[in-house]
């Protein structure tokens, strides 16, 4: 299964690592930015499956962009990237809603892995409320309005 | 000697006939014809006893009287009076007139009344040298007592207090003040400050002295002096001894603030260790962004490239000294760490053991000989056992690196004296630190290794771990040269708290040496 990722950090660089990573690795498409003021017009062109985010950003941090997919999405994961030693601010983001975090410098296992349990997590989201859904379904039908 | 009289009426005929009469009788006679001309006369001498005549022009013989008491107080004053003024007589004789005599006046009673007037004025002036006497005896005995008061205060005192001339030669000094530099106080006196104390800050206290005695007020510095191969440093003070406008020496006080100055330096120390760890730790995080970005790339990269080229090895060296890079990054963070909340307990005795099974046969040990003395049954301590391992592993680094041509580690652990806390010694043969390293062993980033071989942070992460479990890390060490004929070597000593060292810590305090005792 692929699907489509929305990588945002400040650093290019990173962004083109990122980029990288996923495209050698993996069948995913990717979109990236290195500007977190255009996340919110990107989320509208197209159907992201997941939001990788650096945290420590000058101008927009990380839980800005967060909010700003939540807002959204609430069922698109967001994994923070965070450099060592600001454990802290990633567990914050953890507690604002993000799905993970990854702390710099990684293995790109860890990165790998993370969006693929990401991907496996938005699909049970997703199984779940189809379910509960077609559940409530004969529901409604029978009540009388 | 005569008697001296003043005859003081306004009848210039009666004066001169009395003067006369009493000149006769061996008196020394004066006269004045009004009160001014009397005052005028006893502002200039003085007489024994003066005969008043109380009705006078001018200024009345009360006023007189009165004027006459002010000048000379010891002068007796006998009133002459007619019968009409007798109860000015009396007044007078209220405002000290020694007697009166009615006019007219018979020679023989006034002459004896003008002895027993000058009987009086003796007496009166012996009396007053009595008290003089005994009020200078007193007075000096309480200069004396005040005296031995300052000179005991003095003598005890636990500053040196020194008094020197304008030369700057000592001219007196405190017991203290000799000892500490030194001398006996005999030895010390006469010699002057640029030989009792030499070098620089001999001039510099030379150098005070002549300005507070230029400036006329006093100066205060801290000095750093060697006494007798030891460090001292003094505060001092420096007070100018004023005659009237002169300074006649100059009194100094010599405080002894060593130990403040140290604990103080340990203060700086301690804090200049908390700002670069702060420091470190920000630049730490900086790093690890770029860090992370080679890292990757040179992941990809490998992945890009055959397996057998020459490039691939190139990037397999970036990627390793990119981890190196990271390790070091570690490191400062744990150096600059706050305290964690959750405190482990560490058995200390397993943990120096797993330790050694792991470096035991590696080459770090390869010439070293180790030797183990762990006492048995030790108490847990606080502390996290794989940090612990990491500050066990630093030391015994250190000591192998110190010992390149062989030698000996001896590694001890036992509980200290009072038992609440469990110290680990490592010993090593190895070259020894050198005095001016020691004070920077703990120094983020200081090494003595090559460029390469050590970043300088292993012992600054231990002395953090080691600190943030509530132990103390002290090192004692003697290099070859300072150890002569004797093994040099470097000994580190770990002092660690029991894991449940605060209860014992209150069962001690509040039972003293036998609640101490009776601990386990």
């Amino acid at each position: 299964m692929s699907g489509q990722i929305l990588i945002v950090d400040d650093e290019p660089d990173m962004v083109m690592l990122l980029e990288m990573l996923i495209t050698d690795k993996t069948s995913h498409g990717v979109v990236s930015t290195s500007d977190p003021f255009e996340v919110e017009g990107l989320l509208k062109t197209k159907d992201f499956n997941l939001v990788i985010t650096g945290l420590k950003m000058p101008l927009m941090d990380g839980i800005e962009v967060l909010e700003i997919v939540k807002r959204h999405d609430p069922d698109i994961p967001v994994i923070v990237v965070t450099a060592f030693g600001t454990m802290e601010a990633a567990e914050e983001a953890v507690h604002q809603g993000a799905y993970d975090f990854i702390t710099k410098p990684f293995r790109k296992e860890q990165i790998l892995v993370a969006i693929e349990r990401a991907f496996e997590w938005q699909r049970v989201i997703k199984e779940n409320r189809n379910l509960k859904s077609r559940m409530e379904e004969p529901d409604s039908h029978g009540t009388p309005s | 000697m005569k008697v001296k009289v003043l005859l003081v009426d306004d009848e210039r005929q009666f004066v001169e006939t009395l003067a006369v009469r009493l000149e006769v009788r061996d008196f020394d006679v004066a006269t004045a014809f009004s009160g001014e001309q009397a005052l005028d006369y006893l502002k200039a001498k003085d007489v024994d006893v003066v005969v008043l005549d109380m009705f006078m022009p001018g200024l009345s013989g009360l006023d007189t009287l009165r004027q006459i008491k002010e000048i000379r107080p010891h002068t007796e004053v006998i009133l002459l009076t007619g019968h009409a003024t007798v109860e000015t007589a009396v007044e007078g004789m209220r405002l000290g007139a020694f007697d009166y005599l009615l006019k007219p006046t018979e020679i023989d009673q006034l002459v004896e009344k003008i002895n027993k007037a000058h009987r009086r004025k003796l007496r009166r002036l012996e009396e007053e040298v009595q008290r003089k006497t005994v009020a200078l005896e007193r007075s000096q005995h309480e200069l004396a007592k005040s005296e031995k008061l300052y000179k005991s205060l003095v003598e005890s005192a636990e500053d040196a207090i020194l008094n020197v001339d304008v030369k700057g030669v000592i001219i007196s000094i405190n017991r203290y003040g000799a000892k500490v530099l030194g001398y006996t106080k005999q030895g010390i006196l006469g010699k002057t400050i640029s030989e009792v104390f030499p070098g620089d800050p001999g001039k510099e206290i030379t150098r005070l002295v002549n300005d507070v005695f230029a400036e006329r007020k006093g100066h205060r510095a801290t000095l750093e002096l060697t006494v007798g191969g030891k460090d001292y440093f003094f505060h001092i003070n420096l007070t100018p001894i004023r005659e009237d406008d002169k300074v006649l020496s100059v009194l100094i006080i010599a405080h002894d603030i060593t130990s403040q100055k140290k604990m103080e330096d340990q203060l700086f120390h301690t804090e200049k260790l908390a700002s670069l760890g702060q420091l470190a730790a920000g630049v730490a995080h900086e790093i690890n962004n770029p860090l992370a970005i080679i890292l990757g790339f040179s992941d990809i990269l490998s992945e890009r490239v055959a397996e057998d080229s020459e490039e691939y090895k190139i990037i397999k060296t970036i990627e390793r000294q990119g981890y190196n890079c990271k390790k070091i990054v570690e490191n400062l963070m744990t150096f600059a760490r706050t305290p964690e909340k959750a405190q482990h307990d560490t058995e200390i005795n397993r943990c120096v053991e797993t330790l050694l099974e792991v470096v035991k046969g590696t080459t770090l040990t390869k010439k070293v000989k180790m030797q183990l003395a762990l006492a048995e049954e030790l108490p847990r301590v606080r502390g996290d056992a794989d940090q612990l391992q990491q500050v066990f592993l630093n030391l015994i680094n250190n000591a192998v690196m110190a010992m390149p041509q062989g030698g000996r580690l001896t590694i001890t652990t036992h509980l200290s004296a009072n038992k609440d806390r469990v110290q680990i010694k490592f010993a090593d043969t190895g070259v020894g630190i050198t005095k001016e390293n020691l004070a920077k062993i703990y120094d983020p980033f200081f090494t003595t290794r090559k460029v390469g071989e050590g970043t300088g942070l292993g012992l600054s992460v231990s002395y953090a771990i080691i600190h943030k479990f509530g132990g103390t890390i002290t090192c004692e060490s003697k290099t070859r040269d300072e150890a002569g004929d004797q093994e040099s070597g470097t000994t580190f000593t770990i002092s660690l708290p029991l894991a449940t060292s605060e209860t014992a810590e209150t069962e001690a305090a509040e039972g003293g040496h036998v609640g101490a005792d009776s601990h386990r």
